[in-house]
């Protein structure tokens, strides 16, 4: 049996002939995930030169660039696109860092970690409703203070789709923070943190100071690709700039998304060369994020070994802890607001005490069903095709004997499922809706799981890597001296072993789905409404009774698989009775 | 210069450890600990440095030249550290991790020289540049120590710091640690298991459960 631990010494001829099999599998596996990528980006690049045959358009020319050149306020767009996305990911990285500085070690360590699962799994689209609910002009912000000021009527300030994008910012930290810390925390292991304050602080360093100057430098190359995740999805992000972000001129992806949905077929043709732009603009910032990190290292060196040891007792580490307090505060009366205003029938101005009604769940109720079962429908299959993949990847990778080819394998894989993740979304699902358009498959529901597939088999993946790593193949090899079943011995020992983590995966990849905008928007064609775009849809029309209700909605499907998942990885069946399970 | 030891007692959950130790350890001195796995050591190493987990209870006084030091926090007791793994800081060159423990007093030009001639002291002259990664584990060893001398400790607690070492490397390693206590005259505590480490004519205190 090949396995990395195999019981029998040398290899036969057939077993070569076997890994060589799994080995073109893994490697023809990788290729069909990247394929629809690769292909979307040369139908986006050739839009973009005026060749799209979908729509009439046989000739290679300039004039999509030339369109673009000419939009009025190009330059605004893109600096808001940039300094948003900059600045988001920028300070989510500082309150990640020092979030994860402040509290490692104490007891609200565990707390966190956690809390994490949770705040990720809520999709941004609701928790954009939630906060803008808080800090519009007749949100619960201002109510708080007219009651406190005596205000009679709204305040005339534009908090929300403020034309700097701060509250873009502000959401996109809020939702950016946690993935970070998460990431952040899984790298942390792999660092001697105890041994390394310990020794910091035996030569006279604050604990602050050895965070800055001993295990920060060492943290950031290790979550530096999910930093970039994270760069191209504020660069590229849709559903929450249309509705917390500025509208006119609005955020550079918006822009794409607008020319993209209008019917004139020339804008069709300046959507492609808006996202080849966009494309370029994301390569020039991680560059310069790459060249930004190499010029810190080269300033950094003197302050390193100035042997400054700090003067006073870290008040950043205090900071970072208030900081994050505050973004939890706002993160769950963001999603109390959501559901108080799905049940709320009036609500004047100044007063802080609405008129209650199920109104607007009655009127929901018709409309509801068909963007429910889509998102259920999509989200379930495309998690569970996911985890199944991934962990066919995983394992196709450990049954290779050779451990420089199964490094290589990995890291191929690995490279392969980040880069749907660093890519503008906007960019190659637009070259994607061409040639579905070109297919006819468009509108259908295979097509849109196809595409919620490309996001949420990465992360899958991602989340299952480490524990395929950390597990003990000598628990499969004992499971295949007592049973002589690979099959028995890896869905006994193995899958058993690692239940957990295997439906965390789903419900992360569940939870991933549900938030997919733009995926759904642009393969569903119209025909197929998901909860999410369903709620988008409902921006422009203002009706925030309604807004609540999709938002709820959007909140609580991914936290009922993470229930259901609860249960199911601590309960079981045996004998017709639900007992606990084992490692639970 | 001398580290005294007064009346320390550490327990865990109630039980005791370590009770009732007593001891004075003057400048070049080498005061060793022994005993086997689980007595308590590494627990009283951390109590005298400060990093003693707050599921442990102690009491007792630690007294370095004369300062009472109990109440410090780790990076005001100016007690140095040294490892069983040596924890060369790898973002950083060999240089660099000695020049990271100097005080921030020395200006510039001092900081390089005192590098310089802390690698020449341990025979490493020229590898300032190098990558922590590239060196063996006896230049590893001894790169560590020269570190947590240049912050210039009042005391010095070795914890297991041979145990890593193969045989040859040890009984340079031990020569060189033991010469550098005594060229510095500063007081050092070592806990190990294994009696050989031990340098002569030094006091034991041997821990039992």
């Amino acid at each position: 049996m090949p396995s990395r631990l195999s019981p029998i010494p040398a290899e036969t001829g057939c077993q070569l002939c076997h890994l060589r099999l799994e080995l073109a599998a893994s490697l023809i596996l990788t290729t069909l995930f990247f394929l629809p990528v690769l292909a979307g980006l040369v139908s986006v690049v050739c839009s973009a030169f005026h060749y799209l045959p979908a729509l009439g358009f046989h000739t290679f020319s300039l004039s999509p660039w030339q369109a673009l050149l000419a939009t009025t306020g190009l330059g605004e767009m893109l600096a808001l696109t940039v300094s948003s996305t900059v600045l988001s990911t920028l300070i989510s990285l500082l309150i990640a860092l020092g979030v994860v500085s402040a509290l490692w070690g104490t007891r609200q360590w565990y707390a966190l970690q956690r809390l994490l699962s949770p705040l990720m799994a809520a999709p941004h689209v609701a928790l954009a409703f939630g906060v803008m609910f808080v800090l519009m002009p007749s949100g619960l912000l201002s109510r708080v203070l007219a009651s406190v000021l005596g205000w009679q009527s709204p305040p005339l300030w534009q908090t929300v789709q403020d034309q700097y994008g701060i509250c873009l910012i502000l959401l996109l930290v809020m939702k950016e923070t946690p993935f970070l810390i998460f990431m952040t925390a899984a790298a942390i292991t792999r660092l001697p943190v105890a041994d390394t304050l310990r020794l910091g602080t035996s030569m006279g360093f604050q604990p602050g100071v050895v965070w800055l100057k001993l295990l920060w430098p060492q943290l950031y190359p290790m979550i530096r690709l999910p930093v970039y995740t994270v760069l191209a999805f504020a660069m590229s992000v849709v559903d929450v700039a249309q509705v917390l972000g500025p509208a006119n001129p609005p955020t550079f992806a918006v822009q794409i998304l607008l020319w993209i949905q209008d019917p004139d077929l020339n804008n069709q043709l300046r959507a492609a060369a808006g996202s080849v732009l966009l494309l370029l603009l994301m390569v020039a910032v991680i560059g310069l994020c790459h060249l930004a990190q190499s010029g810190a290292h080269r300033l950094a060196r003197n302050w390193l070994t100035n042997g400054h040891r700090g003067y006073f007792s870290s008040p950043w580490l205090w900071l970072a802890r208030k900081v994050w307090r505050g973004l939890l505060v706002l993160f769950f009366i963001s999603g109390g607001a959501l559901l108080v205003w799905s049940l709320v029938w009036r609500w004047r101005f100044p007063s802080l005490w609405p008129d209650w009604s199920w109104q607007s769940w009655n009127r929901a109720y018709d409309g509801l069903g068909d963007p429910i079962s889509n998102s259920l429908l999509i989200g379930m299959i495309s998690a569970f095709m996911a985890t199944l993949l991934a962990i066919l990847l995983l394992e196709l990778q450990q049954r290779q004997t050779d451990v420089g080819i199964a490094r290589r394998l990995s890291l191929i894989t690995g490279a392969a499922m980040y880069i749907p993740l660093l890519l503008p979304q906007v960019t190659f699902l637009f070259g994607v809706q061409v040639l579905l358009l070109r297919w006819q498959l468009d509108g259908q529901l295979l097509s849109v799981i196809g595409l919620h597939l490309l996001f949420v088999l990465p992360y899958s993946y991602l989340s299952l890597s480490g524990p395929w790593q950390h597990y003990d193949q000598r628990h499969s090899l004992q499971g295949l001296l007592l049973s002589r079943s690979w099959w028995r011995t890896f869905v006994r020992v193995k899958v058993g072993l690692l239940w957990q983590p295997i439906l965390a995966s789903f419900a992360l990849g569940f939870a991933v789905s549900i938030g997919q905008y733009l995926p759904t928007l642009l393969a569903g064609a119209g025909r197929i409404e998901t909860v999410t775009t369903a709620a988008v849809g409902l921006v422009s029309g203002g009706n925030r009774r309604l807004i609540g209700v999709y938002g709820v909605i959007q909140m609580v499907l991914p936290l009922l698989a993470y229930a259901g998942v609860f249960l199911l990885s601590h309960w079981t069946f045996a004998r017709g009775r639900l007992v606990r399970r084992l490692n639970s | 210069m001398s580290l005294i030891l007064e009346n320390i007692a550490i327990s865990l959950n109630g039980q005791p450890l370590i009770a009732n130790l007593s001891c004075q350890v003057d400048g070049g001195d080498v005061v060793s600990i022994l005993g086997p796995s689980g007595c308590g050591k590494s627990s009283l190493l951390n109590m005298i440095c400060g990093t003693l987990p707050s599921s442990f209870s102690c009491s007792g006084r630690i007294i370095l030249n004369g300062k009472d030091v109990t109440s410090f926090p780790p990076h005001q007791r100016q007690i140095g550290l040294q490892f069983q793994d040596h924890l060369l800081f790898p973002h950083m060159t060999v240089g660099e991790n000695l020049a990271f423990a100097l005080p921030r007093h020395y200006r510039r030009a001092e900081r390089a020289q005192r590098v310089e001639q802390a690698l020449a002291d341990c025979q490493l002259t020229g590898f300032a540049g190098h990558n922590p990664a590239q060196l063996s584990g006896g230049q590893t060893a001894r790169i560590s120590l020269m570190r947590t001398l240049l912050s210039q400790p009042g005391a010095l607690l070795l914890d297991e710091p041979f145990a890593r070492l193969d045989a040859t490397l040890r009984g340079n390693f031990r020569r060189f640690v033991f010469a550098q206590v005594r060229t510095l005259a500063i007081p050092a505590v070592m806990v190990t298991h294994d009696e050989q480490d031990i340098p002569d004519r030094c006091r034991v205190i041997e821990l039992s459960h």
